[in-house]
């Protein structure tokens, strides 16, 4: 039904565009059904393995490929085993500059970006190595990478680069500006669509078309206010949040869900602290919300693709991922910082709780991934050393939809 | 009646030897609480209080009715009791107070309070009544909140003998909401004190002063007999000289927003550092901030707090206004003082007016996300970075208070001294193990460059200090014994020339000196014997506006032989800050030319320049010196019948043979031609190989250097070549004669290089320098590059010249590179190198810095000075500076 609707949508929205200022988003992903899996058995939830890595912070997200988890941090990226954790390989950047986090092509080829596009095999064997310019911009924190084969990363000189993931070559740039003393975000890309996102003096949400550059639309309330794109689902659209300027500890984000031609569907007003955190199989939508003091429990909210609400909200941890057997993962940390003992809960789509493991006395810097033989990978920040941690799930990987923070275990960030 | 034996002392914790005035005294007591009321008596009204309903039976209530307006007695009773206050001609405002006659005496009452309705409160009272004998004659009440103690207090002066009587009264003159209590007449004989909290607030401890008003010297706030009896210096206004003054310490600073120095620990006998870290905020939009989105992901956790106070314990004992709540209320180490906030994303700008009333009393920092950097002010109060990883807070704070990141100038401040274990060595900051800073113990172990011995290392065989130097950002050869491998041969032997700074990190042990020349790009260094008039380097390099050539040359340089403390340590012609000579009727070019000397035909030693013009072809051009500069000959075509186009940096250098070697990337080849001393070519150009017989594909660096090897009888020339897909450098020895007749270029093994080789696509540097210059055939050979594509200029060296698979030291081998000066040392174009074992005594180098090609000459680029490096005592100097600091007032 939902999927019927949509395709509607984007046909009117190739009709006449002089009506509209804005363009819809080309080939938008058609909306699917990817059925659960069911989950591994004989697996008792605990932490495997934790390896100090470095003293440098990793990157958000780390990825999985070939039984290798690709780490970056400062100037390196780490190839580490995914089995034992051991590290076996790596790349610097040439001029020791720091890099994005890596991203996993189709091929298992990984791909980074500093002043210069990288790209390594498995173990860490040079492919190629591109300027992004010759003003030597550096990248930013993350790349994202389109089923077309081209990756897109933001730089310091405020423009948007997308490159030929098979050459590095740079098939354009486009200006599109920076935030505050840094290169613009990349929350993700959807069909043919890169999202860009700028803060600070001149906040600013865009849809760029990914085969040429040209702004699409620009996401924003009637009287400009930014919405900024945080989840992309099929059938869903586009989730937006714009912060209030409530004063409290967490955001009180108002909840726009876009369209593919970036009309507003619904909005989950904020009546107190609240955002989307992930979308679960069927693009159901998970609301964390909370009261403005520091410390409030945590309540989790559902919504359908429709915008209708199915759960109430109801005491659980953030969602911080998804697994491919609907298991949803919620993280609870003691305190806001990075210095405090954290636990792993997993509830049912209804957010019945499952079972819950301490995981040890950090709170994890990066979102996860979870391998097919359920292992769940994080990175965090003990004692002055980054280390990565292994969880043993019943989890046969990440789910559909938009199940972690960059989407899939490749790092990919791409909807497609 | 009321005696000492009233009053709950818990400690005094002050006092000193000399005695106090009579009338004159202090005592930290545990304050409890009484009730305290408001009344507002409307005009023509009057009021009647109660206390009644008395529990136990033996609580022993006081009430007193005072007037708010002037703290003066309207009225008091004792027990259950009934007062009116009279008609009031206007409104009028009255302070109730109930406090109990002795610890004794607490207990419960109902308080009613009548004026045109009646309220009936339950209410509790306790307060302690403390009345030592040196209170009489006292004229003045001081209340200092303590840790942990209750905020809102109260003061109460009594007739002792008559506790109804109240002589005196203060809420909150004092600081915050302490009172001070000023006397009309000195303290009778018999009087009492009454300090008590208001309800609501916790039981707790508050220091309590009092004197005759008399003489205060140092104009601190407090009286000469009261310092007496505190301890501290009567003529000293900052008896422990950290900014604070003594009255400040303790009893605070009042104003609109009072500065509650006691409460957050202060000490005026022992050095106090507060600090205010606010902190970045984490936008949720753009950044993952955990599980909870929190905006204040990255404030500084209370563990934090601890590290960073750590690092100046005990000398200097730091508070730290993170805005975090201590689960210990009494804690001194951390809080939530009410100045620490969220910043906004952007630029934190740090001044006075931000500070507002914590000016000159706190620094300031703010606590940024984990991973970031830092900065601090030097001799300031303003500092910021990772609020995670103290060891980078405490070295920005360091900053403030005058520390480099080698300390201070009498132990010579190069960063990265091995021996200086300190946040602020940037070897040492990332360092968890490293949680204070240096307290000079390796004091006596100076290192000094060009005099190390080896056996001797640290003159320790500590292990934990020995594992550090063989990891981390070192990297060094250490035995167990303490012997340690300074110079990196791979031999311990007792007295070598090396780099002890030399590490990985930004160590900036090559640019211990550079001299400015200007907007120049592309440099060449190049000797020019003198012919009996002094040695001349040559520097040559582009203007970085428009692209010509010019040259400058050293008038001397033996003064960088020595020392690096006389800047400039080298004499230029032009002299530096002024322009460097065109190169006459040179052409247009581009990229880095090449220079060699050679000898006329009457003798008389030349410059042989070679440029690649801008239409591709190379020009030849010869120097002549003059007395003051030098004469260019008319530039020549180097191969006017060749239609090469060259496409990169040529190189020059003579063979040991005598020739004169000139290379050059010409498209997808590297040629080599051979010159005569005129600079005309002896024969048509070769295309290269490499000893495969595979053609050599340059990638736009290629450098000449002559050098030897272990295992070769003679000097060899050899080359660093940039080629293939990713301009990988290769160092490769010339064969002349690869035994079928053919010159090629021989590779050292792969093995020879770290797992991540150099790259770059402009010429790098490469040198052959003796280990010891009395030695000349044993030595090692620098590179330094400009990374490919971009990137901060990098520089290495082998162990030695030993290219036997067997060799266990001085083996040529290159160690991983490292930053040149430091990651942000960004290069631009061609780096040189420049060693001439006849007249160098050190690696020189040239390169140019950034986007706007600051070009440099580094006459100590393999870092080995001839300089005495100490450990030092950083607390000496963090102590020195504590207080000038406040106000960015200190003379370095």
């Amino acid at each position: 039904m939902k999927a019927q609707l949509f395709l509607l949508l984007a046909v009117a929205c190739h009709g006449p565009p002089p009506a509209l200022p804005d363009r819809c988003v080309p080939d938008w992903p058609a909306p699917s059904v990817t059925p659960l899996a069911a989950p591994l058995v004989g697996i008792t939830p605990a932490v495997k393995w934790r390896r100090r890595l470095t003293r440098a912070v990793p990157l958000d997200p780390i990825v999985l490929t070939g039984g290798r988890l690709a780490v970056a941090a400062s100037s390196r990226l780490f190839l580490l085993d995914a089995e034992t954790g051991t590290v076996v390989g790596g790349r610097s950047s040439t001029g020791f500059e720091r890099i994005t986090a890596p991203v996993v092509a189709p091929d298992g080829h990984l791909h980074f970006a500093g002043s210069s596009a990288y790209s390594v095999d498995l173990d860490g064997n040079l492919r190629h190595v591109v300027p992004l310019a010759p003003s030597g911009p550096s990248a930013g924190k993350r790349m994202l990478l389109a089923p077309s084969g081209t990756l897109y990363t933001t730089a310091s000189d405020g423009f948007l680069y997308a490159i030929n993931s098979a050459t590095g070559a740079a098939r354009w740039r486009v200006e599109v500006g920076k935030n505050v003393a840094a290169a613009a975000a990349l929350p993700g890309g959807v069909g043919g669509a890169v999202h860009v996102i700028t803060r600070g003096e001149a906040p600013s949400s865009r849809l760029y078309d990914a085969t040429t550059g040209l702004r699409l639309a620009t996401l924003a309330t009637p009287d400009g206010v930014p919405r900024y794109g945080a989840l992309f689902g099929a059938t869903i659209g586009i989730v937006t949040q714009r912060p209030d300027d409530a004063p409290g500890p967490y955001p009180r984000m108002q909840i726009d869900v876009l369209d593919p031609c970036a009309k507003l569907r619904f909005t989950i007003p904020a009546t107190r602290a609240q955002w989307p955190a992930l979308l679960a199989p069927g693009d159901r939508l998970l609301v964390v919300e909370r009261d403005a003091t520091e410390g409030s429990p945590t309540e989790v909210a559902v919504y359908s693709p429709d915008g209708e609400r199915v759960l109430a909200p109801r005491p659980a941890a953030p969602p911080w991922a998804v697994g491919a057997d609907g298991t949803i993962y919620g993280l609870e940390c003691d305190s806001a910082g990075v210095e405090s003992p954290s636990s792993l809960i997993a509830y049912s789509d209804m957010l019945e709780e499952r079972w819950r493991i301490e995981l040890g006395p950090a709170c994890p810097i990066t979102t996860p991934v979870i391998g097919q033989d359920g292992t769940l990978y994080f990175a965090w920040f003990v004692d002055g050393v980054s280390e990565i941690v292994a969880v043993a799930t019943p989890s046969p990987g990440l789910a559909g939809g938009w199940p972690a923070r960059h989407h899939d275990a490749r790092g990919t960030g791409w909807l497609e | 009646m009321l005696g000492t034996a009233l009053a709950t002392i818990v400690a005094t914790g002050l006092g000193s030897a000399v005695p106090a005035a009579a009338d004159t005294g202090t005592a930290e007591l545990l304050v409890t609480a009484v009730h305290v009321e408001r009344i507002t008596l409307p005009a023509g009204a009057t009021a009647t209080v109660e206390l009644s309903d008395l529990a136990p039976a033996t609580a022993e209530p006081v009430l007193h009715l005072i007037d708010a307006a002037t703290n003066s007695a309207i009225a008091g009773a004792r027990g259950v009791s009934r007062t009116v206050v009279g008609v009031s001609p206007s409104d009028r405002e009255l302070v109730l107070i109930v406090h109990a006659l002795s610890s004794d005496g607490t207990g419960t009452a109902t308080l009613s309070i009548t004026t045109s309705a009646t309220r009936e409160i339950s209410i509790t009272f306790a307060g302690i009544v403390h009345a030592p004998p040196s209170l009489v004659g006292a004229r003045r009440l001081l209340v200092g909140e303590r840790p942990g103690g209750p905020a809102d207090l109260v003061a109460l002066v009594v007739d002792g003998a008559d506790p109804t009587r109240l002589l005196a009264f203060d809420d909150d003159s004092g600081t915050g909401l302490a009172p001070v209590l000023a006397l009309d007449l000195p303290c009778p004989a018999g009087c009492a004190l009454v300090v008590a909290h208001k309800p609501g607030d916790t039981d707790g401890p508050a220091l309590i002063a009092w004197d005759a008003g008399d003489t205060d010297s140092d104009a601190d706030g407090l009286s000469d007999a009261l310092e007496a009896e505190l301890g501290t210096a009567p003529g000293l206004a900052d008896t422990d000289a950290d900014g604070l003054t003594d009255g400040a310490e303790l009893f605070g600073v009042d104003g609109p927003a009072p500065v509650l120095l006691p409460r957050w620990g202060a000490d005026p006998n022992a050095p106090d550092l507060f600090v205010e870290l606010d902190w970045e905020e984490c936008d949720p939009v753009t950044d993952w901030c955990g599980p909870h989105a929190s905006r204040d992901r990255h404030r500084s956790s209370g563990a934090a707090a601890r590290r960073l106070a750590n690092f100046f314990a005990p000398e200097i004992t730091v508070h730290l206004d993170n805005g975090v709540a201590s689960d210990d209320p009494a804690s001194v180490v951390h809080g939530d003082w009410g100045g620490a906030e969220r910043q906004p994303l952007g630029q934190h700008p740090c001044n006075a007016d931000i500070l507002g009333a914590r000016f000159g009393i706190f620094h300031r920092g703010v606590a940024s996300p984990l991973g970031s950097g830092g900065g601090g002010t030097l001799y300031g109060y303003c500092f910021g970075g990772d609020g995670v990883r103290m060891g980078v807070l405490a070295q920005e704070l360091g900053h403030n208070f005058g520390l480099d990141h080698g300390g201070n100038a009498p132990s010579l401040p190069a960063n990265c001294k091995p021996h200086y274990l300190s946040p602020m060595n940037y070897a040492y900051t990332y360092d968890m193990a490293v949680v204070e800073f240096s307290r000079g113990r390796l004091a006596g172990s100076p290192l000094n460059g060009v005099a190390l011995d080896e056996l001797a290392g640290l003159g320790t065989t500590d292990p934990a200090l020995l594992d550090r130097l063989r990891g981390g950002a070192f990297g060094l050869n250490v035995r167990d014994d303490g012997a340690i491998d300074w110079n990196r041969d791979g031999r311990f032997d007792p007295l070598v020339r090396g780099a002890p700074t030399w590490g990985y990190a930004s160590c900036e042990q090559s640019k211990a000196h550079a001299d400015a020349l200007g907007a120049a790009l592309d440099p060449e260094l190049s000797w020019l014997p003198g012919d009996g008039a002094p040695d001349r380097l040559y520097l040559l390099s582009r203007s970085a506006i428009d692209g010509r050539l010019d040259a400058r040359f050293t008038t001397r340089l033996d003064r960088c032989d020595r020392t690096v403390d006389t800047s400039p340590c080298t004499d230029w012609s032009p002299v530096e800050g002024e322009p460097a000579r065109l190169v006459d009727r040179a052409p247009p070019g581009r990229l880095a030319p090449a220079a060699e000397w050679v000898v006329d035909a009457d003798g008389t030693h030349r410059l042989l320049v070679v440029q690649l013009a801008t239409d591709g072809q190379l020009y030849v051009q010869r120097l002549t010196a003059t007395a003051t500069g030098e004469d260019w000959d008319e530039p020549l075509v180097l191969d006017s019948d060749s239609d090469v186009i060259v496409t990169g940096s040529p190189t020059l250098r003579r063979a040991p043979d005598g020739t004169l070697v000139l290379l050059a990337p010409a498209g997808g080849v590297l040629l080599r031609w051979q010159l005569d001393d005129t600079g005309r070519p002896t024969a048509p150009p070769t295309v290269e190989s490499w000893e495969d017989g595979t053609p050599i594909v340059p990638c736009g660096g290629v450098t000449l250097a002559r050098g030897h090897r272990a295992d070769l009888a003679e000097e060899a020339l050899f080359a660093a070549i940039a080629a293939g897909p990713f301009c990988t450098v290769e160092l490769a020895r010339f064969d002349a004669d690869d035994g079928d007749g053919a010159a090629v270029w021989e590779r050292t093994p792969a093995t020879s290089w770290p797992a991540h080789r150099p790259m770059t696509d402009v010429r790098p540097g490469l040198a052959w320098v003796p280990l010891d210059p009395l030695e000349p055939r044993a030595g090692r050979f620098y590179l330094a590059w400009t990374p490919w594509p971009s990137g901060a200029v990098l520089i290495t060296h082998t162990e030695g010249d030993d290219p036997s698979p067997d060799a266990e030291s001085r083996r040529l081998r290159f160690l991983s590179g490292t930053f040149f000066s430091n990651v942000w040392g960004l290069g631009t174009g061609a780096v040189t190198l420049a060693h001439d074992p006849a007249r160098d005594t050190n690696l020189r180098a040239a390169w140019s810095f950034g986007a706007r090609s600051s070009l440099g000459f580094y006459p100590f680029a393999d870092g080995i000075i001839d300089r005495v490096l100490l450990d030092q005592d950083d607390y000496g100097y963090l102590l020195e500076t504590l207080a000038c600091s406040l106000t960015a007032s200190c003379t370095p």
